[in-house]
């Protein structure tokens, strides 16, 4: 039996990665459908269902709309899907204003907007609705001006809970007028009526201005419809100014380029012109009033007509709207994610009775396999997704952390079969696939590349390699840190372990020390390549090199005999630090040409990790009677360091 | 002793207190930037032999002294030398090692070389331009320009150096002798027309202040206004003050209870105007040197007179304008303007003075029976060939301000090897010709919108470029050898088991 329980349950959890799979059904609406729509966004060709996704990301921090957040889990809130969410914000406004949405944690914003600090009838106290904020959006908006011209390195918690309700404000109305004017009664006859009258308005605004009789009702009609649309274009107007662009839905009327599609407020700014707005608009407007309608028949007849009518020259478009929307409801690094943690809890459980269960060291070695081949799935579609190496943004640089790490540790439990591999491996990657979830918070994930960027060659090169020296030198930190948990307060370590431990740290910087120096090398090639320059001491760079000259000191010392095992097990979790300050802490100076934006949450997450690894070398460095593993082999002669042999890992 | 030397030089104990400090030194550096500026930073620490003071997070270090980057690349390479000259062996297991080593003294040195060889200059073309010489934005030169007949110019350059005050040039092919009045590495020139602007701005903005603070009942709504905004909120608290009300947290509360009582309002009213007002000459006046003049021109109440602007030099464009020194620049964006004022001495008598500067253009002169343009300007190094941009594409992506694209197509005439061709530029895919690098600079949206269809082009001479390209190689190759090596140590020894 115990022979096959490890894949047993890797099988259960093969199974449920792949129960979800199926796409759920739709009874009413065809929202599933309507997801799978192709739009352009940041210049990026995506399916409403990203967009969705991402709007609900920066609003309350979820991929799904909780309608009644009020009423606990098991009171079945009603929770919608992003999309649903969408349709209405974009086809109902009314109704979505009172859905609550905006989280808000800050209590002086809840009290600047004299909102409910408590749980209480119909409010959770966290989530609240575009009615319940409106009343006061002066007040928002006026402190949003305020702290703007505040540097950010100086803003405090409140007035960053300012501003980013204000873009999730701003972002909420870009999305109301997306698809037609958010105050739409009836807007398919509107749309006739502003067709029917527009060159009878043109000809009265003509005649007015040569001072001649004109028909005034036409006039002001056509005022009124031109002042509606200039609304709907101002949002994108002022999004200039914040780097917030409104999303074209409107394919190009003919041929397929993307500089044709449109926003529907610019076609039909175009419109008093030319007389004819876009295709797409007629279709959206059915889709729209149907939906308002709450006639389902309706709405899905006119999503299927548009969709034929996309059919023959959006094929593509299609497709590739609907492989992303397939990935973003898989959420691979999700699943690899649990499924981590799982292979963490069984490995940890392993060492209480290392001899019985061995079972559950080799459940945990396959987990963690599945794991990472679930990453490994995830990362792999999203550079089919994106055309481009696994690593383009700060984002997937987690997850192909999240990837490599586990890998070597898998490695490394293949020659010594300890659990110690997948203990590494599994927290790792599980912390890097958390810390890629908070990165997704930030914006699209897949991103369009800046031109500088633009080029596979050197992300499928430097990029990955210094992302792998990252993965590495983390893997080397933690078995530092096991070693130092373990020996300190436990008594699991003995001298033999300590030896293993210290042969698979030597052996891994070794190999992070390739990874890091040929990683860094090939950026200052790209650098020169790009802007003339090897080497310009710019913070990244910086970050880069300092991982490199420490792994260099590491190996260093060990040759010359500095440090034994104990010394370089403790210099590995140095290394911890200096690899977590270059991968984040060089992208919060807010200067230099890779920075990606200031993370303030994260500073303190990285000061957390940085204290707790200083902490943990301070304990590694106390007098060995302190320790509750015996270290040394009683009257043992000194060790002589043994170079570069110690590479040689043993087999168990 | 000098036994023990060579034991202290190939040490590898050294070669880890090296490292350390090269880590320490490049934390230092990184953080430091986010107060000093990349290229103080650059100049300071990396490319310097020692360190005296640093400011980390906003805080000023005096004590702080450390090796700089010179001194510690220098020791390493010593280091590494001396330890290769005593370890060498011919030896499989090491070959790896030494290669690694090696690679990385080619490395070390290669960017000695780049720093002390590498120049950088610029292009810049507006599409259909044809350029054959390339601008240094940091180093200027003196320039008489003679025609020469067929299209082609005579010119005579003086660097920047030699414009010393006091000095006094000469040269073959310029009819009369040049002594240098003043000059400055930095500037502001400006003419009437620009003070009296700027008095103009300064009085209109007056104006509004007096408007907005001319009632008692403005002065609550004024101090609601400016309740949120702390900079007006101290002038506040101090004029409220100054009208002896000491109860002035809330300078709203404390502006209705003054603007209940006529003299006490009447008096906050004209304490306020004065601060505000000479807080906004302060602002204005900090712009520059025309500005500074025309706030002091206001506060003491006086016109512009031709006195406050004296001519800068008795002839030339100089006669109409004014200059003022400023302290120079050490920041990478800010650029200098230098001045500097020349007596032309035709015959041992003065023909007048001119002013030069690059915020001036080209002059004539006719001196000496001949007809001359002097100027001071970027410095520039003329080239075999020319270029000619014949377009500029920047692109964004649709829909979006993130830029895409960027690349310029350039036609390359050089009479010397009777090449015509069309090349194309773009970012990550320069141009290398005639020992030139020629790279396309990414401009700012607001570069873009000032001036569309320019391109700028980087232009980087470096002989020293291949050499990380031949270290990085070796290194790996190292790296790699050493690594199979205990590969298949370890596979054998796995099959003796």
């Amino acid at each position: 039996m115990k022979k096959w329980l490890p894949l047993i349950i890797t099988l259960i959890f093969l199974g449920w990665v792949f129960s979800q799979i199926p796409s759920p059904k739709d009874d009413g609406f065809a929202i599933q459908e309507f997801a799978k729509l192709p739009i352009l966004k940041d210049g990026r060709h995506e399916p409403v269902d990203s967009l969705a996704r991402n709007s609900l990301l920066q609003l309350r921090g979820k991929q799904t709309a909780n309608f009644e957040p009020w009423k606990g889990d098991f009171d079945h809130p009603q929770i919608v899907s992003a999309t649903e969410w969408l349709m209405e914000v974009m086809m109902n406004p009314v109704a979505a204003d009172t859905r609550p949405v905006f989280r808000i944690d800050h209590p002086d914003l809840k009290g600047l907007l004299n909102l409910p600090m408590e749980k209480g009838v119909e409010t959770d106290g966290k989530h609240f609705s575009w009615s319940q904020i409106q009343p006061k959006s002066d007040a928002l908006i006026k402190e949003a001006q305020r702290v703007s011209d505040i540097p950010s390195a100086k803003r405090n918690q409140f007035d960053k809970a300012v501003l980013n309700l204000w873009r999730s404000t701003f972002l909420y109305q870009q999305l109301k007028c997306s698809l037609q004017p958010p105050d739409a009664r009836d807007w398919p006859s509107e749309l006739q009526a502003y067709l029917e009258n527009r060159e009878a308005g043109r000809v009265a605004a003509q005649a007015r201005e040569d001072k001649k009789p004109y028909d005034e009702k036409a006039l002001n009609q056509i005022v009124d419809d031109v002042s509606r649309f200039h609304d709907m274009e101002h949002y994108d107007e002022f999004g200039k100014r914040i780097e917030m662009r409104m999303p074209l839905f409107l394919p190009p009327e003919t041929g397929t380029a993307d500089n044709d599609w449109r926003r529907t407020g610019q076609s039909l700014m175009e419109s008093i012109k030319t007389g004819v707005p876009n295709f797409a608009i007629a279709h959206y407007a059915v889709m729209g009033a149907a939906f308002r309608a709450n006639d389902v028949p309706a709405f899905n007849h006119a999503l299927e007509a548009y969709r034929a009518e996309l059919a023959p020259r959006f094929g593509p478009n299609l497709k590739e709207a609907s492989t992303e929307t397939f990935f973003n409801r898989m959420q691979f690094f999700y699943l690899s994610m649990m499924i981590a943690v799982c292979a963490f809890l069984c490995a940890i459980i392993y060492w209480f009775r290392p001899v019985e269960w061995d079972w559950l060291r080799r459940t945990a070695a396959s987990l963690l396999t599945l794991s990472v081949i679930v990453t490994a799935v995830g990362i792999l579609f999203r550079m089919w997704l994106v055309g481009r190496p696994p690593v383009t943004n700060l984002y997937s640089s987690a997850t192909f952390i999240a990837f490599g790490a586990p890998v070597l540790g898998l490695i490394l439990e293949r020659f010594w079969r300890n659990s110690i591999g997948v203990v590494v491996g599994s927290i790792i990657s599980a912390l890097c696939l958390i810390i890629a979830h908070y990165l997704s918070l930030q914006g699209d994930t897949l991103e369009m590349l800046r031109a500088v960027l633009d080029t596979n060659f050197w992300l499928a090169t430097h990029v990955v390699v210094v992302t792998l020296g990252y993965a590495s030198t983390f893997v080397a930190g933690f078995l530092g840190i096991i070693f130092v948990m373990l020996g300190f307060f436990t008594t699991i370590i003995t001298p033999e372990f300590k030896r293993s431990l210290a042969r698979m740290v030597y052996g891994i910087i070794c190999f992070a020390t390739l990874f890091s120096f040929v990683g860094t090398v090939l950026g200052g090639i790209w650098a020169d390549q790009s802007w003339g320059r090897f080497w310009g001491w710019d913070p990244k760079e910086n970050g880069a090199i300092i991982i490199v000259l420490w792994n260099a000191l590491v190996l260093h010392a060990r040759w010359g005999g500095m440090v034994r095992e104990r010394g370089l097990l403790n210099m590995a979790i140095v290394g911890n630090i200096v690899t977590s300050w270059s991968w984040f802490g060089t992208n919060m100076l807010g200067i230099g040409l890779h920075s990606y934006g200031f993370m303030d949450a994260a500073f303190y997450a990285l000061l957390a990790f940085d204290i707790t690894m200083l902490a943990l070398i301070i304990i590694g460095c106390l007098p060995l009677h302190l320790w509750r593993s015996p270290m040394e082999t009683g009257k043992s002669t000194p060790e002589k360091p043994n170079p570069p042999r110690g590479a040689e890992p043993q087999p168990a | 002793m000098s036994r023990s030397i060579w034991k202290f030089l190939t040490s590898l104990r050294v070669t880890v207190v090296l490292l350390a400090c090269a880590i320490i030194l490049v934390f230092v550096g990184t953080v430091a930037q986010a107060d000093e500026g990349l290229f103080q930073v650059q100049e300071r620490y990396f490319r310097h032999w020692y360190i005296i003071g640093t400011t980390l997070w906003g805080h000023h270090l005096p004590w702080f002294v450390w090796p700089g980057g010179y001194t510690l690349g220098f020791g390493l390479l010593i280091n590494l030398i001396a330890a290769h000259i005593k370890r060498f062996q011919w030896k499989m297991s090491k070959f790896g090692i030494h290669l690694t080593h090696l690679g990385i003294i080619i490395l070390l040195v290669g960017q000695l070389a780049t720093d002390m060889l590498q120049v950088e200059s610029h292009m810049t073309f507006m599409e259909g331009d044809t350029g054959n010489f390339i601008e240094s934005p940091r180093h200027h030169e003196l320039v008489f320009v003679a025609d020469a007949g067929k299209g082609n110019d005579e010119v005579v350059s003086v660097p920047e150096a030699m414009l010393v005050k006091g000095k006094e040039i000469s040269h073959p092919k310029l009819p009369f002798k040049i002594e240098v009045k003043d000059y400055s590495p930095n500037g502001d020139v400006y003419s009437k027309a620009k003070v009296e602007q700027a008095v103009t701005q300064i009085k209109t903005a007056l104006t509004a202040l007096n408007g907005e603070f001319s009632t008692p009942e403005a002065l609550a709504p004024l101090a609601q206004r400016d309740q949120e905004n702390p900079g007006r909120v101290q002038f506040w608290r101090d004029a409220l003050a100054a009208v002896g009300e000491k109860n002035n947290d809330d300078i709203v509360a404390a502006a209705k209870k003054v603007a209940a009582e006529p003299d006490r309002a009447a008096k906050l009213l004209t304490e306020l105007k004065t601060r505000f007002g000479s807080q906004m000459r302060r602002a204005i006046g900090s712009q520059g040197a025309a500005e500074q003049l025309a706030a002091n021109i206001v506060e003491s109440g006086q016109t512009v007179t031709p006195e406050m602007l004296p001519p800068a030099s008795t002839s030339g464009a100089g006669a109409s304008v004014t200059v003022k020194s400023q302290p120079e620049a050490k920041d990478m964006d800010t650029q200098n303007i230098p001045y500097a004022v020349l007596d032309f001495i035709v015959d041992g008598k003065s023909a007048g003075t001119w002013l030069v500067s690059p915020a001036l253009r080209e002059q004539d002169l006719a001196l000496g029976g001949k007809k001359l343009q002097v100027a001071l300007r970027d410095e520039r190094t003329y080239l075999p060939f020319s270029l000619k941009l014949l377009q500029a594409t920047h692109k964004d992506y649709a829909g979006s301000d993130t830029p895409k694209d960027f690349r310029s197509r350039m036609l390359i005439d050089n009479p010397g090897t009777k090449e015509n061709r069309e090349v194309e530029i773009s970012m990550n895919d320069p141009l290398r010709y005639g020992g030139l690098a020629f790279y396309q600079y990414q401009m700012t949206k607001d570069e873009m919108d000032q001036a569309p269809g320019r391109s700028v082009l980087q232009v980087v001479h470096n002989p020293s470029w291949l050499a990380p390209y031949i270290g990085c190689i070796v290194v790996a190759l190292g790296m790699i050898w050493q690594f199979l090596h205990h590969l298949v140590g370890f596979i054998t020894k796995r099959r003796a088991v």
